[in-house]
């Protein structure tokens, strides 16, 4: 039934900006970084520590940045798809459970997160591809499992987002909430401290200084996301719908 | 004078201790029992007692805010009863929920669907959910007369189009019931006639109960094979549509050829009787057994009897007569 409710929730998203932002969000990024590098630099006269750099530039401002927006936005727009269109009712009195609705949706924001993921690795793949005296080799080994850190270091960020939105009928609050949460974790994150706020995880998980740092933000990540999970499910089980 | 009978079966069924008169009643595809039900401080449902019969048009009255949509809810296994108990199609609705709605169809207040959807892809949700053959949403589609253009969007549908489709959604899996709430709001003069014929026709032909709430009256007369009227929280009424016909008085307008004699002969058969000129009689609280003995008793008098017409009220003013004496008695 959970793959069933999954496929569903993923009809739903047909034509919807949601599936737009998974692409136009990474892109943005990569086309903002791509154009910040090549105007002081040419691809030719590049050496490997630059290359690193601006691999490193992109997975920073989409780790830090347009990562939490984006789970936020994406989370908004899956449960405000309900909200908006009343459709809560409908939903819930099919043979479904409510337990397995938050599932379904908590997975398919899930996904779309490592869809968005794969987007940026693409685009970025794509845009080094184009340019010539990128060491492939540096970026296969060191650089490409760094930015499969960042999604599963923001899991607690897609609870903590799927919870809120699903409980609050306006997108506001939960968009409100992301943008000051990361802002927050752009002064947080470069702070010893960064472990209270899980938007800075992502970052910290990618683009930590410390492999100590970035495996803790990956498991306290996941970790994290065990505990708000069930605790979210548990806390939105316990009201009726409107 | 109309509907005192009515209100005299209020009081007898509550003397009663019941307010459904479960004994020309044959099994129940809803019953709720003694239900309770408050959203913080405020009780919306005072003990509710309610039985819809199986394979019944079952019209649920009542004005806003006196609990109808709280009842669909509770039926729905949306909101769960503070006390008392619900069984639907034979189950406890909150604890056999997801076994009880995988048999049932809802249309719970506006009809609602995903605007960036067109109507195969709506429908495919509650299909695949129910895990049904793609071959149901045509013939939803079909039952409701719905035809779009394949790639017309529901958010170009006009508000006709979205309570069809909201229909066909509520019928998809031939449910053994429906629960539909104002089935045909926004609907015009023709379709509200398709869906009446439509509505009419189910209980039998696909063996389902359908229970539904409505603020047309008008409808409910026309379709319902048994109502309820709630009001603040309790049930007012319930009754079959022929048992409710019986029981409604009426005014019996009789043109005789001496009003005056007339109504001496009524009065001194203990009828309440008022002439209107010289040929008319009208005669109070009458049903139609009533109206027939009134009738042969003038005659035997010696009166000669051109006209008798029994005017019953309408469902209109029945209702706003008993919700009226309801809250003069509340008061």
């Amino acid at each position: 039934m959970l793959i069933r409710l999954c496929q569903v929730e993923l009809l739903k998203l047909r034509r919807s900006l949601v599936l737009l932002t998974t692409v136009a969000c990474p892109a943005a990024v990569v086309v903002l970084v791509y154009g910040m590098a090549l105007r002081r630099i040419t691809p030719e006269g590049m050496t490997a520590a630059q290359w690193s750099m601006l691999w490193g530039s992109a997975s920073a401002l989409w780790s830090l940045f347009m990562l939490p927006l984006y789970v936020g936005l994406c989370t908004a727009l899956i449960n405000g798809n309900e909200h908006r269109n009343h459709t809560w009712r409908l939903m819930l009195s099919l043979p479904i459970g409510r337990l397995e609705l938050y599932a379904a949706k908590a997975m398919v924001s899930v996904l779309l997160l490592l869809g968005a993921q794969l987007a940026l690795v693409l685009a970025l793949g794509t845009g080094l591809l184009g340019l010539s005296g990128f060491p492939l080799d540096t970026a296969l080994q060191a650089e490409l499992p760094r930015l499969w850190a960042a999604p599963v270091a923001a899991l607690p960020v897609v609870a903590l987002q799927h919870a809120l939105s699903w409980r609050l009928r306006s997108v506001v609050t939960p968009l409100a909430v992301s943008v000051v949460a990361t802002l927050a974790a752009m002064q947080v994150g470069a702070s010893p401290y960064w472990y209270w706020l899980p938007w800075a995880y992502p970052v910290a998980a990618s683009n930590g200084g410390v492999e100590s740092m970035r495996l803790m933000a990956v498991l306290g990540g996941a970790g994290l996301a065990a505990l708000l999970f069930p605790l979210g499910a548990w806390w939105l089980s316990r009201r009726e719908v409107a | 004078m109309l509907g005192h009978k009515a209100r005299h079966l209020v009081r007898r069924q509550r003397q009663d201790g019941r307010t459904a008169p479960h004994t020309t009643m044959p099994s129940a595809a809803i019953e709720l029992d003694a239900v309770d039900k408050s959203y913080g401080k405020r009780q919306i449902l005072k003990g509710l007692r309610l039985s819809v019969p199986e394979r019944s048009l079952f019209a649920f009255l009542g004005n806003n805010g006196h609990g109808k949509s709280t009842t669909i809810r509770l039926v729905t296994g949306l909101a769960a009863p503070d006390r008392g108990s619900i069984r639907v199609l034979g189950r406890d609705i909150t604890c056999q929920r997801r076994q009880v709605l995988a048999q049932m169809g809802c249309l719970i207040e506006a009809p609602s669907a995903y605007p960036n959807l067109n109507a195969r892809e709506f429908l495919g949700i509650g299909a695949r959910l129910k895990d049904l053959p793609a071959s149901e949403i045509d013939r939803a589609l079909e039952l409701v007369g719905l035809h779009p253009a394949p790639r017309q969007r529901i958010e170009h549908y006009s508000l006709g189009m979205r309570q069809r489709l909201a229909l066909a959604h509520a019928l998809l899996g031939r449910p053994r019931l429906l629960v539909l709430d104002e089935p045909t709001n926004g609907l015009d003069p023709d379709g509200i006639r398709e869906i009446r014929a439509l509505l009419s026709g189910l209980p039998e032909a696909a063996d389902c109960t359908i229970f539904f709430a409505s603020h047309y009256l008008d409808e409910v007369e026309k379709t319902a094979t048994h109502l309820a009227l709630l009001h603040e929280g309790r049930i007012l009424l319930q009754a079959s549509a022929a048992e409710l016909e019986r029981q409604l008085a009426g005014v019996l307008a009789l043109d005789l050829d001496d009003a005056a004699q007339g109504a001496r002969v009524l009065e001194a058969m203990g009828h309440v009787a008022r002439t209107e000129g010289p040929h008319r009689v009208l005669v109070g609280g009458v049903d139609r057994e009533l109206a027939g003995t009134v009738n042969s008793q003038l005659v035997q008098a010696g009166l000669v009897l051109y006209q008798s017409v029994l005017r019953k009220p309408t469902l209109e003013q029945w209702f706003l007569q008993m919700t009226a004496a309801e809250g003069a008695s509340a008061c």
